[in-house]
């Protein structure tokens, strides 16, 4: 008995270890972002992050903090998997990439041989997670990588910060696979650019991505961008409206009115009749109103209605432009209104899929906007003028 | 034959739900998937049926000889030469089985958390305990199995935090392609809920005859709402993504984050579902070993444990050459391949004895 009790010990000691994947954390270079870009000559180039662990220990020694946390290095290759297999030859350690969240695509690898490829290989490999975020770049991928950022320790890490926020459109590795698998063959992403600092005491790479814009993705190609008030529109569409400010003016008065709303939420519901494909998309939202350069008072039911009125129409007008946008210019389904129309209508979806594009274009679109205003902000009339100015 | 051993309703239920579905967790959602496309969250309902029918079965054949197992009766039923051979189609089905078990136990592990470690260390390993436990007698299994099946099916609560991000709109629509899709999609489950016969085998060790039925359709209905549950997350979450996945289920708790920074659930769940196919391997080895015991009239199953054991480590290379062909096995030989034995062939002995039974009783 006792002699089966030490061999059964001495056969599960060199098992317990786990002696083939055993890697030592000196052993691992920790990859804090990748960026994917297109090289002139058609060469897929992968540069990554790769933090540096010993300056985050050494917080008070009195190291520069100029040296940033994190250095980038570059494979080049044919495609992403050869190219990170270079890379891995200019790195002695070994490349570990499951704390990478972060994955931005140049513009020109976007634009031309697309990132379905690249899609292709993080989905394949085992380490990258469903829930990293994607990102595609203004310009060349890499310059973002090379930054400093003042407040964050690692530019990805500004980056993902970013994407915590509700007012930030954010797609992770799951939405693209799926936007690009599902109906519209369609995702929109964030577009990123390098925020431009004024601060001479600063330099030059003494800063952080940010979060620019919103890039159109189809069949895996970038097809196009929306710009600010479009964008707006498209987080609206999605029922996010934090951190949009809405502007009107109201007939007879000089100065605007802004609104922000605080909880949006949209419903989507198409409806076919006879061979017109409608989608009713009914819009709330409840916000208040954060400025008022009028003269007007603003603690009255009559100009609260007004303003009502005059808000929704407001929105309703940004709406159509991002619809527009979508429907006309770049006849592609980012809104996943193919999803909607499968679900209620599957016989009557099978006849236009092929030619989904088209008939996405025709969709008509009756946008019903209903714009709560909760209150006026601390106070009802304008601030800091005299009483006999104000009107009403 | 049966000795002195006994075990409880409870145990034979902790048995039964992860010898069921401690591999069908790993593959059933992504084929069913490929085949039932939206309407996948229905089919471990539809699938269920296969199960509810075996164990009805079962629970027939246990009534007539409530103290004998399949090997020993189908030879008071077949008569003695045929009786033996059906048990050798049992034995050979459930050593088979077992190495396919093992294969995908360990292409899981090296695919997904260990991935330089060869299979063989895995398989060994796995192989190695279930022997033990196996030698050990029913009970050790048994009463191991309520510990491990505790653990086992515990993670399925961690999936409950992505709760947030599923997309109930992905369960439309509803029966897109008529109501076929979704047949072919219950029927991979069928081939899973038809390793219900298993419980033939266990049931004349249990204490209680009884509670047999009970425990039996019990057992079908945990693995029917485990399955169900994990079915609908994994559609709800990936859409139909999830039929390119290869372990779904697993991806789903990958992209698991809970609050940002408890992440990484995978490791914890990977370690958990190591005991559930321990349970797995476990009863099929035990099931195979008295097989062999019985048919050749062995005085004691426990010598044997071990040969069965390479046995099935070699079955798990002879079995399969790779994932891909696995998964083409899972498509279109196992579910006829699992039905016909694990459900066809006890109806018929079931019907066979109730004949005789009917004769016998008439004389």
């Amino acid at each position: 008995m006792k002699r089966k009790k030490l061999l059964s010990l001495c056969i599960s000691l060199p098992l317990l270890s786990g002696c083939w994947d055993q890697v030592e954390l000196q052993e691992l270079a920790i990859i804090t972002a990748t960026a994917i870009d297109q090289l002139e000559d058609g060469r897929t180039r992968v540069s990554t992050q790769i933090f540096i662990p010993r300056s985050i220990s050494s917080g008070e020694t009195g190291e520069d903090p100029n040296l940033g946390s994190t250095f980038v290095r570059d494979g080049v290759g044919e495609n992403m998997a050869q190219a990170i297999s270079q890379l891995q030859m200019h790195i002695p350690r070994k490349l570990f990439w499951e704390q990478c969240k972060v994955y931005i695509f140049g513009n020109q690898l976007a634009k031309s041989i697309g990132i379905r490829d690249a899609i292709d290989f993080l989905a394949r490999h085992p380490s990258p997670r469903g829930n990293s975020y994607l990102f595609i770049s203004e310009g060349e991928a890499k310059e973002l990588l090379i930054l400093v950022p003042p407040l964050e320790r690692y530019s990805a890490d500004a980056l993902k910060k970013f994407t915590n926020t509700e007012y930030e459109l954010t797609t992770t590795l799951r939405d693209v696979d799926m936007g690009l698998m599902g109906e519209g063959k369609s995702v929109v992403m964030p577009l990123v650019k390098r925020l431009k600092t004024q601060e001479k005491t600063r330099n030059e790479h003494q800063t952080i991505p940010i979060i620019s814009g919103t890039a159109v993705i189809k069949e895996g190609k970038l097809i196009g961008t929306l710009n600010p008030p479009e964008s707006y529109g498209y987080m609206w569409l999605n029922g996010s409206v934090s951190n949009s400010v809405v502007s009107i003016t109201l007939e007879g008065f000089e100065g605007e009115i802004s609104y922000q709303p605080t909880l949006g939420s949209v419903k989507l519901s198409p409806l076919i009749k006879g061979d017109k494909w409608i989608m009713r998309l009914r819009f709330q939202l409840e916000g208040d109103i954060v400025q008022n350069e009028t003269k007007l008072n603003l603690l009255d039911v009559e100009v609260m209605h007004q303003m009502k009125t005059a808000f929704e129409k407001e929105i309703k007008k940004q709406l159509e432009l991002t619809l527009n946008k979508f429907q006309k210019d770049l006849k592609c389904d980012g809104l996943r209104f193919g999803r909607k129309f499968h679900q209620k209508y599957p016989k009557e979806w099978k006849k236009v899929a092929a030619n989904w594009d088209d008939k996405f274009s025709e969709i008509e679109v009756e946008i019903s906007v209903d714009a709560e205003i909760r209150k006026p902000g601390y106070i009802g009339p304008p601030a800091a003028m005299p009483r006999d100015e104000v009107v009403k | 034959m049966t000795g002195k051993e006994k075990i409880s309703a409870v145990q034979i239920e902790f048995m039964m739900v992860p010898t069921i579905i401690g591999t069908g967790l790993l593959s059933i959602p992504a084929i069913a998937a490929k085949l039932a496309l939206h309407d996948m969250w229905l089919t471990p309902l539809f699938g269920a049926i296969t199960g509810y029918i075996t164990v009805f079965i079962v629970w027939k054949i246990y009534k007539l000889y409530p103290t004998l197992t399949p090997y020993q009766y189908s030879e008071e039923i077949l008569g003695k030469w045929i009786g033996k051979i059906v048990g050798l189609v049992f034995v050979f089905f459930y050593i088979q089985n077992c190495g396919l078990i093992v294969r995908q136990y360990s292409d899981f592990i090296t695919s997904n958390v260990m991935h330089e470690t060869p299979l063989v260390a895995f398989s060994t390993t796995l192989l190695f305990i279930s022997g033990l436990a196996v030698r050990g007698g029913i009970e050790v299994v048994a009463r191991s199995s309520v510990i491990c099946s505790g653990i086992y099916i515990a993670w399925a609560l961690v999936v409950l935090f992505i709760i947030n991000k599923i997309d109930l709109g992905q369960l439309l629509p509803f029966l897109e392609n008529g109501p076929l899709p979704l047949i072919k999609g219950s029927m991979i489950h069928s081939s899973w809920y038809s390793e219900f016969f298993l419980l033939a085998f266990l049931l004349p060790y249990l204490n209680n005859q009884k509670a047999a039925l009970k425990a039996g359709m019990k057992s079908v209905f945990y693995v029917m709402v485990l399955l169900f549950y994990v079915s609908f997350f994994v559609l709800t979450l990936f859409g139909l993504t999830s039929m390119n996945q290869l372990y779904p289920v697993y991806t789903m708790i990958r992209s698991l984050s809970l609050f940002g920074f408890f992440e990484n659930f995978e490791v914890l769940v990977t370690a958990a579902w190591v005991l559930g196919n321990y349970v797995k391997t476990s009863v099929f080895l035990y099931v195979s070993c008295i097989g062999i015991a019985q048919i050749f009239r062995l005085s004691d199953y426990r010598l044997i444990v071990f040969p069965v054991c390479l046995l099935i480590l070699l079955f798990s290379y002879w079995n399969v050459p790779n994932i891909v062909f696995l998964i083409h096995y899972m498509f279109t030989i196992q579910p006829f391949y699992f039905m016909i034995v694990q459900t066809f062939l006890p109806f018929v002995l079931l019907m066979v004895g109730m004949y005789r039974k009917k004769r016998r009783g008439n004389q």
